[in-house]
């Protein structure tokens, strides 16, 4: 009898103390995550110059990653807490809920953007933020808001604080006018850095996004400048006889690789900026140029004909022999890192047309990302999870993103002229 | 139908007959004014030769005799006083001539003014018709101005009124429509709250209905456990569990959708409570990635799947399915 009890005893205890039923979720859907942007409230009492939910909604569908609700579907247009019904937005399959308004202070004239974001599942309140600013900040703060929310939906930092610069040709007769051009991510607000009637091409950010280098003609023969894109004040940092091209940053900002022909033949240099001295990385006959730093500093990939045609190809930043990294196709150049490092972003060639193509730098897996026909200048935004290439359109030079994890694509607003060469900032910090 | 023609036509009638009548009018009166005057003019010449005829015939009647005495002397005396006679005659007759030309003379002088006269009084006659037609004209004309100015006041005057009322109308109108608004707010937001109650109400019955549930489903099991061999038991739980096991692993992965970007190595550790209904009562996470996003999507799919499948068999249930651990942990 004891016994039984004590058998009872242990049965009962191991039941109480036995581990609820575990499911391990190895595997899910990696589609676009649905966010509904409700159009915010406007609680300032005069028209607004922005509408902050339509820069929220048009951020969010360029990135791939998220795909907002058409407004027109929307059943209710909540601007609080109290003004959900959670259970409708379920229905319409939504799994983020953003709800927000604008107010405005006539005394100050600075206007407070409030928005909340919501796990429409769940119930529960992910974000919850106040924003102000003046007027001309009101698209800055639609930015912000994508940022807030792109990062709490994805786990991702957002990047549509960030800027882009690029170059831009205008043809007015027999005269040809380039301009060297920075705007927000989404092509808007552009500002004039550089004029000129001569070619400028392959712009660089420095790593802290205040510098931009680039190469000029202006002065009959190619130079490379860097510029201050606050202040506009520029410095010309080489100007060798023959080729002074493809400049780009080390991510400590003290070097540039840069692609010189002083010494015969197009080779890689690097040049450290504190005291311009220059170290000459390839040795070659054939054709090295277009360097690229991995993020840590210690590769450089790079383009070159050794191999018979155009091939990316990798070496230590101190110097080194080369390895060919591509071997599909018989044209790869422009090589790019990708955020991580991980990852090598180019241009490839098949059947006719260019297209921007990633490398798994670890499994050798190629991929092609875009699909017209004239892809080339890939450059990655800070996240990784955006590419931005110049590609034609109508006979145009224009400028496309393409989402890395989606592989969505969007065309930037057209404008005047050829648009060519971009570049992605990295993280601004204002 | 009259043609156009013949408008001025029988325009021109009246006048016309009035000219001829005038004009009969002015002859009748010259001819009747003559005539009237006729009669006194030979008088006068006829009392002056009566006058010269009776000297004549005095002068005639004495000498008459003597001729008839006086052959030589009378004759020559009777040629003298007959020349003398003739000469008078021919003076008498010159001055009659003259007279009868200057009456003559007169008269028509007297008839031309009277006929100017005539003719000046018909003139202003007919330009003091016409003055007084067109004052008449004049006066009906600012009559019916005045007339069509009132008119058109009373117009203005009518519009404003209906305007004002057209306002007032509207402003009544939106009065009543923003009453109604707020009454529909009010009522929404009644209706809201009367929801919100009826939720909570329903929750709470399902709360009830659980724990009433719950103790059948402990009753049953007791009768199970009597009723079965444990190794039989076990034998057949075991097969279940796997399958309902199966059956939430698939709905969670269709209902998960991943953040993108790289989540290999994240892992998520969720708690659900679940009812014998298969609906989720709670979830909470015991262990998080680290990454709020991929938590939250986590989340999102354990509360994105309306209905978990789960046996039947309330003890199988309660000991395996109550609560279930779901970690999240993409290969």
């Amino acid at each position: 009898m004891k016994k039984h009890i004590f058998f009872t005893l242990v049965l009962l205890i191991s039941g109480l103390a036995r581990a609820d039923l575990v499911i391990e979720i190895d595997k899910g859907s990696r589609a676009a995550i649905p966010v509904a942007v409700v159009p915010f409230a406007n609680e300032s009492g005069q028209p607004l110059a922005e509408d902050i939910g339509q820069i929220v909604t048009e951020d969010l569908k360029r990135s791939g990653d998220i795909e907002p609700l058409d407004r027109t579907k929307m059943l209710s247009i909540p601007s609080k807490a109290e003004e959900i019904y959670f259970r409708d937005w379920g229905l319409l399959g939504q799994r983020y809920l953003l709800v927000g308004g604008v107010q405005y202070d006539a005394p100050s004239q600075v206007y407070k953007v409030r928005y909340e974001l919501y796990n429409v599942q769940s119930q529960q309140r992910v974000l919850g933020k106040v924003l102000s600013g003046k007027s001309e900040k009101l698209r800055d703060m639609g930015h912000a808001v994508a940022d807030a929310v792109y990062e709490a939906v994805t786990g991702i930092r957002g990047v549509f604080s960030t800027r882009i610069a690029y170059v831009t040709l205008e043809k007015s007769g027999t005269k040809n006018i380039y301009r060297l051009e920075v705007a927000d991510a989404d092509g808007r607000r552009s500002t004039e850095l550089l004029k000129r009637s001569m070619p400028i091409i392959s712009p660089a950010w420095s790593p802290d996004g205040k510098k931009l280098a680039y190469v000029s003609f202006e002065s009959q023969r190619p130079a490379i400048y860097v510029q201050d894109t606050i202040t506009g004040t520029r410095t010309q940092v080489t100007s060798f006889k023959g080729l002074n091209s493809a400049p780009t940053w080390s991510p400590d900002g003290t070097k540039l690789a840069v692609t010189l022909s002083k010494d015969g033949n197009a080779e890689l240099y690097v040049l450290d900026l504190r005291n311009n001295s220059l170290k000459r990385l390839t040795n070659h006959w054939a054709i090295d140029t277009e360097a690229s730093w991995s993020p840590d500093g210690r590769t450089i990939a790079f383009t070159s004909d050794r191999g018979g045609g155009p091939q990316i190809y990798l070496m230590d930043a101190s110097g080194g022999s080369p390895r060919r990294l591509t071997f599909e196709g018989r044209y790869n150049s422009r090589p790019r890192f990708s955020v991580d490092g991980k990852k090598v972003y180019y241009v490839h060639q098949r059947d006719g047309s260019f297209n921007v193509a990633s490398l798994d730098l670890e499994s050798g897996q190629d991929q092609i990302l875009t699909q017209t026909e004239m892809d080339e200048s890939p450059s990655v935004a800070p996240n990784g999870s955006m590419i931005i290439y110049a590609t034609q359109k109508n006979g145009k030079g224009v400028l496309a993103v393409v989402g890395v994890n989606s592989g969505s694509k969007y065309t930037l607003p057209a404008q005047f002229g050829d648009v060519r060469e971009p570049a992605w900032s990295p993280y601004i910090s204002r | 139908m009259d043609s156009p023609g013949n408008q001025p036509k029988s325009g021109y009638i009246g006048p016309a007959l009035f000219s001829v009548i005038l004009h009969l009018g002015i002859a009748g009166l010259a001819f009747l004014g003559w005539s009237a005057h006729t009669p006194p003019t030979p008088v006068v010449p006829h009392m002056q030769a009566m006058v010269i005829d009776a000297e004549t015939l005095k002068q005639m009647t004495k000498p008459q005799p003597k001729p008839a005495v006086k052959k030589e002397e009378p004759k020559r005396e009777e040629e003298q006083q007959k020349k003398q006679q003739d000469q008078e005659k021919q003076r008498q007759e010159e001055l009659k001539r003259q007279e009868q030309a200057k009456q003559e003379a007169e008269r028509k002088a007297a008839a031309e003014k009277k006929r100017e006269q005539e003719a000046i009084a018909l003139k202003k006659k007919q330009e003091e018709e016409r003055k007084k037609k067109e004052e008449e004209k004049r006066q009906e004309d600012e009559k019916r101005k005045a007339e069509e100015k009132k008119k058109a006041e009373e117009k203005r005057k009518a519009e404003e009124e209906r305007k004002k009322k057209d306002a007032e109308r509207k402003k009544k109108e939106e009065e009543k429509r923003l009453a109604e608004q707020k009454q529909k707010e009010l009522e929404r937001q009644m209706k809201e709250a009367r929801e919100k109650k009826r939720q909570e109400e329903l929750k709470k019955a399902e709360e009830l209905k659980m724990a009433q549930e719950a103790a059948e489903y402990e009753r049953r099991l007791q009768e199970q456990l009597e009723a079965e061999s444990s190794a039989q038991r076990q034998q057949r739980e075991l097969t279940e569990v796997e399958k309902y096991k199966a059956l939430i692993y698939s709905s969670l992965v269709q209902a998960w959708l991943q953040p993108p970007g790289e989540i290999k190595g994240l892992k998520a550790e969720l708690q659900l409570q679940l009812l014998p209904t298969g609906e989720l009562l709670s979830v909470k996470v015991v262990k998080s990635s680290g990454n709020s996003a991929f938590d939250q999507s986590a989340i999102g799919a354990a509360n994105a799947v309306r209905k978990y499948s789960v046996p039947s068999d309330p003890g199988l249930f309660n000991r395996e399915f109550r609560n279930v651990t779901i970690i999240f942990s993409p290969k």
